[in-house]
């Protein structure tokens, strides 16, 4: 699946953009089920996982990129950019790496690797930020929320690019 | 196949999902706060599930309190001083407390006895309506303590017409015994029972270590402390002449009444703490030991033994027997120090 | 799905994956129920704000409740135990936290960067009785 002309490729990227920001800003809208910071569900992460598997990891990271800014700026605070920053990047980071062995079918992995990374990045910030060591209690918390978030939105995003690629949505 | 295994994980991973749910919520320490035996006990257990034993457990000190208070229709005591010399029917609850101080009685030369009760009363330490009684008024009652005069047979005990008895000195001892025995049975394997002066601990500290038991510095007793034990499975038991008084003309008179005398015990300790695996025996060998004095009550110890204690004198020093010198410990700004 | 066309063999299985994964989660599940079931001692609780102690305070020695007001962070400190009362932050997940007690897990609001720990105080034993 490629996107030849210039122009198309700009329209999908602010397409998966807006979505992605709509499922962000939604998604903060839900309280946390666990009273631990750091954990939720993380289902932009579906649209970052769609876009690198059907149009290339640089634009993926151009659209996790505005997210997170437009993010931060519709729902957020400035330290909750700190965090989202890092998470991000950690997390594309990870993706971009393992892509080569995880995709296809095995992409609901590359999604705990990533949001894993996610997670333990947001946490080094934040002992960055809180000048204490105590945050890394959260490690298993963090990393088991990770493998059961990131397995639910890795699934989804398979299932998404199947239907993508079944043709709901044509070149 | 793939559907499979996609399915599998899932299912696994709510299974998880599902049991760091379960791990949320649960006690480590449970405590239950009694008044009984005239004072504040505090019961403390450590595991979740524990608070049913401890109820349980108050419960019997309740029950215990009902029995051998020295007054009131259920106790057992009041039917005995009340029986006019007959021989009274009488459980363990009755019996165990009072052969224990009847044998602190025989060893310790009569330094605990539980018919000083009518000379107890006439320095007003029961109904709290203070006097000191004349010569001749301790004199006459006198007569009438004599701990031999108690006769114990295997199921009765009699007391003579015209003496009374209190099990007053050993009471909560009895009850913190019967309370851990009651813990101990319901599955509680860490707990401390604190009854006003006396402390029964049961194991060990939830992570294995030994417990801290502070003892009350005398002199000031609402505030500080002169050291702490530290200590297994025991019992503890103070007994000072600071724990109750009064003051007329000056003079402070204690509720430590030597049965010898009729008069508080001026033996030159101001308190004496007992260590020892029986709480009875403890509670009656502190208000013992403290009749007796630091040289007769080391006699009493190398004579008998079975427990430890640390005594201290009027002159802020402290005189620890053999089995404690490595548990107890002086705290540093005290102003006690070690006897030479 | 597509995954017949790529070199299989430099590829790790899917059932590699999810035993891989599996084991991750079963360990952090083990930690975490160490966390909060093994007692690890404690009664100092230790309250910092932007990585400096402010309180330090022996929770068995605390016989009334009380609250300590950050600014913003309300924690309340209660015999043995210690909490978030309220907290401005728009989470709030700090005060749903609940209770600390002689357990790990130290209370964390991200955004007003207030910590609340419990340590065990190395120096000074805890009394566990007083007896007199």
């Amino acid at each position: 699946m490629e996107i030849n002309s210039k122009l198309k490729r700009t329209a999908v990227d602010a397409l998966l953009t807006a979505l992605s920001l709509i499922i962000f800003i939604l998604e903060a809208q839900i309280p946390s089920p666990v009273p631990v910071p750091g954990i939720k569900l993380g289902l932009a992460n579906i649209i970052t996982l769609v876009a690198v598997s059907l149009i290339g990891k640089r634009d993926a990271g151009i659209i996790l990129l505005l997210r997170i800014i437009l993010g931060s700026v519709f729902a957020g605070t400035p330290v909750s950019f700190i965090y989202s920053m890092a998470g991000g990047i950690c997390c594309y980071l990870v993706i971009c790496l393992f892509y080569r062995f995880l995709n296809g079918n095995r992409l609901w992995a590359l999604s705990v690797f990533g949001a894993a990374a996610h997670n333990l990045g947001q946490l080094v910030v934040a002992s960055f930020i809180m000048g204490s060591t105590a945050v890394f209690w959260y490690i298993p918390a963090l990393l088991l929320s990770a493998i059961i978030t990131g397995t639910f939105t890795g699934l989804c995003a398979c299932f998404t690019i199947n239907r993508i690629k079944k043709g709901v949505i044509r070149k | 196949m793939r559907k499979k295994l996609f399915r599998a994980a899932t299912l696994f991973i709510c299974h998880l999902l599902l049991l760091s749910l379960f791990s949320c919520g649960e006690d480590v320490k449970n405590t239950k706060t009694v008044f009984a035996m005239d004072t504040v006990m505090t019961l403390t257990a450590y595991g979740k599930d524990t608070s049913a034993a401890l109820d349980t457990a108050a419960k019997t000190i309740r029950e215990l309190d009902k029995k051998l208070s020295y007054s009131g229709k259920e106790s057992e005591v009041y039917k005995l001083n009340s029986s006019g010399g007959k021989p009274v029917k009488a459980d363990d609850d009755l019996l165990t407390p009072l052969k224990v101080s009847l044998d602190v009685s025989e060893k310790s030369g009569g330094a605990l006895d539980v018919t000083v009760f009518p000379v107890v009363k006439a320095w007003g330490f029961i109904s709290k309506e203070y006097t000191v009684p004349t010569d001749n008024k301790l004199a006459s009652l006198l007569k009438n303590v004599d701990w031999s005069s108690v006769k114990i047979s295997e199921d009765s005990v009699s007391v003579p017409e015209n003496a009374e008895i209190d099990l007053g000195a050993v009471a909560k001892g009895y009850a913190s015994e019967r309370a851990a025995e009651t813990l101990i049975s319901k599955g509680v394997k860490s707990a401390v029972i604190s009854l006003g002066g006396n402390v029964r601990t049961v194991g060990t500290k939830p992570d294995g270590s030994k417990w801290n038991v502070a003892v009350v510095d005398p002199t000031e007793p609402g505030t500080k402390t002169v050291g702490t034990l530290k200590l297994g499975e025991t019992s503890v038991v103070t007994s000072g002449g600071y724990q109750r008084y009064f003051e007329k003309n000056g003079k402070r008179y204690h509720h430590i009444i030597d049965p010898k005398t009729g008069r508080p015990a001026e033996s030159g300790l101001i308190s004496v703490t007992v260590v020892c695996d029986d709480g009875t025996y403890a509670d009656a060998l502190s208000t013992a030991l403290f009749v007796l004095g630091l040289d007769k009550a080391m006699e009493y110890y190398r004579e008998y033994g079975g427990f430890e204690a640390v005594f201290i004198t009027d002159d802020k020093k402290i005189t620890v027997t053999d089995g404690l010198v490595s548990a107890f410990t002086v705290s540093d700004d005290s102003g006690f120090e070690y006897a030479k | 799905m597509q995954n017949n066309n790529a070199g299989a063999s430099s590829r790790p299985s899917n059932k590699l994956l999810i035993i891989i994964i599996s084991a991750a989660a079963v360990i952090c599940t083990a930690v975490l129920l160490l966390f909060r079931f093994v007692p690890f001692g404690g009664n100092v609780a230790v309250i910092s704000q932007n990585g400096k102690e402010l309180y330090r305070i022996d929770l068995d020695k605390v016989s009334e409740a009380y609250t300590i007001d950050l600014g913003g962070n309300v924690v309340l400190v209660e015999n043995g135990a210690v909490s978030m009362q309220s907290a401005d932050c728009p989470d709030k997940l700090c005060v749903r936290q609940g209770k600390i007690k002689n357990g790990s897990h130290p209370i964390i609001c991200l955004p007003n960067r207030v910590e609340i720990k419990i340590e065990n105080d190395g120096e000074k034993d805890v009394t566990d009785a007083v007896v007199g």
